[in-house]
């Protein structure tokens, strides 16, 4: 064996220094004094499992928290304000928090702090997935659920949220997934350097998407609905993982399986994908299913961008207005064989990624409203775990 | 130009420029000290072999200016030369990161560093320990729970 000189802890001090955060964590295992100098330093991101105590989640807080800034609480666990407060003091940089708070709480919360920069996904309870439906057990326990998700929307969905809702006016851009009765409110403008942080649609040119929004809007989104005609094939996928390091959340009304997998793959802040419905320039700007508006409830025109035509020209408002009729027109159009296909090859695909290692969750979302079940758009809600 | 003289802890002369030598703080303090003198400077914890690196790094440097920008020095990549000058084994790279720390030379210890995380990136935590002689010093629950945490945080 090789004699290696014992370098003084000052110099391994050093050495460590000049290591990335990324590659910290094992010098957590080292030694007590390796550990000690990297904790703050080496986690960017924790998944905190479900059964895990308060006391756990704490210690870890206090000890890694100045560094964290994707925070995944345990499902379904209530905690109280003082938790929530104290959790942001031990972890100041966090911008992304899955939790089952309240709409109420997270009222309170954003009061009290202020307003922060954060991205918050709530959650309720998470039935298992649908694609297990075959059986009828689970079948039952699956309409169990749903009964009680459809109570807690009324609880939620109703006042809780229209006071969310006023009290983040301007600030902040609410989306709700009623299937899990899951809400993520995300900021509207204020990132500081940002053009804007969400695209709810846009109309249908070949080329918009990867030549115009992507480029230009790519790196500030935090959420994004494709259009009914952009449908995520693999390079589509692989645009928005490399175009929007910050996407939290992607709504695609048509999707391929490669796509789907180069995205789970590759897009490390996703947290929420809905598949299916209308997307962005379809015929509802909103799914009966997922209520997409800005707080405030002035319709989501704040942050939308339209492209039209070879000249990239930017709509908003009246403009908009007006073009949303013909959209409204070629979506009335589209053939019900053709929307049973697209049902069809969607159902496929979301199955394929039931037991990816980063989906928590597939929800089929519920659309009553829609005329006969042969020409309804169905769409899935995919609850994915960051990988940052 | 007038030269000095350094004695390594082996008894062995080196004749270097002034001018290349007081790339050493210490050896520049001392000089200053001493003033003009014709004895050999001792440097009782390098050895002939290491200062032969070590001035060899010194003259290829001599005329590169001071640095005093802590956060330039820091994020400079380590540049084609000096990525040679360290292909060395771990003794001999180790030594030169003592060497460059007692004789207060900062862009060379920043190298000798640079060049060691460079290497352990990617490594164990057992390869580390072996890497630089360190002895785990937790509870075997300690470190359980460490291994527990880790895969809260690790990516999935």
């Amino acid at each position: 064996m090789t004699y290696s000189p014992q370098l003084p802890n000052e110099l391994l001090m050093h050495i460590i220094e000049y290591i990335p955060s990324t590659h910290l964590s094992v010098f957590l295992l080292v030694s007590r004094y390796t550990h000690q100098l990297v904790s703050g330093k080496a986690y960017r991101k924790t998944i905190f499992p479900d059964t895990l105590p308060l006391s756990d989640i704490m210690n870890f807080c206090q000890r890694h928290g100045s560094s964290l800034v994707t925070v995944k609480l345990p499902h379904g666990k209530r905690y109280s304000d003082t938790f929530y407060m104290l959790l942001f003091q031990l972890c100041p940089q966090l911008n992304f928090l899955q939790s089952s708070m309240t709409p109420k709480q997270l009222v309170r919360f954003l009061f009290r702090t202020r307003y922060p920069l954060t991205c918050f996904m709530m959650t309720q309870h998470t039935p298992s997935s649908s694609f297990s439906s075959c059986q009828q057990q689970q079948q039952h326990q699956q309409q169990y659920y749903r009964q009680q998700q459809h109570q807690q929307y009324l609880q939620y969905g109703g006042d809780e949220l229209d006071e969310l809702m006023q009290v983040t006016q301007d600030l902040y851009n609410v989306t709700k997934l009623t299937c899990c009765s899951s809400i993520f409110l995300f900021p509207n403008h204020p990132i500081p350097d940002s053009t804007l942080t969400h695209i709810s649609h846009y109309f249908h040119h070949p080329g918009a998407l990867r030549n115009a929004i992507l480029p230009t809007f790519g790196p500030d989104l935090l959420s994004l609905t494709l259009n009914m005609y952009d449908v995520l094939t693999v390079s589509v996928a692989q645009m928005i993982a490399v175009k929007c390091p910050q996407l939290r959340y992607l709504h695609i009304p048509q999707i391929k399986a490669e796509g789907l997998w180069l995205l789970l793959h590759k897009c490390n802040t996703l947290v929420a994908i809905v598949v299916g419905g209308v997307g962005g320039g379809g015929r509802h700007r909103s799914d009966d299913d997922i209520r997409t508006m800005d707080a405030g409830g002035n319709g989501d025109h704040n942050n939308m961008v339209v492209m039209m035509g070879g000249d990239d020209r930017m709509m908003e408002g009246d403009d908009l207005d007006r073009h949303a009729d013909h959209v409204i027109e070629e979506d009335d159009g589209l053939p019900t064989g053709n929307i049973q296909w697209i049902n069809h090859e969607n159902k496929k695909a979301v199955a394929t990624v039931e037991s990816h290692k980063r989906v928590w969750c597939i929800h089929q979302q519920q659309q009553p409203q829609q005329h006969s079940s042969h020409s309804r758009r169905l769409s899935w809600h995919i609850g994915i775990l960051p990988k940052r | 130009m007038s030269n000095v003289r350094l004695l390594s802890s082996d008894n062995e002369e080196f004749v270097v420029q002034k001018e290349v030598a007081e790339r050493s703080v210490l050896i520049k303090n001392m000089l200053e000290d001493v003033g003009e003198t014709d004895s050999a400077i001792p440097l009782p914890n390098v050895t002939a072999k290491v200062l032969k690196k070590v001035i060899e790094w010194c003259d290829h440097h001599s005329s590169d200016p001071v640095t005093t920008d802590e956060t330039e020095r820091r994020t400079t990549d380590i540049d084609e030369w000096d990525q040679k000058f360290m292909e060395v084994d771990q003794e001999t790279l180790f030594d030169i990161i003592l060497a460059a720390n007692y004789l207060d030379i900062k862009p060379l210890l920043d190298v000798g560093c640079k060049t060691v995380a460079n290497m352990i990136k990617g490594k164990t935590a057992e390869e580390i320990r072996k890497i630089f002689n360190i002895v785990n010093d937790f509870t075997p629950e300690e470190e359980a729970q460490i291994r527990k945490e880790n895969e809260w945080a690790e990516d999935r």
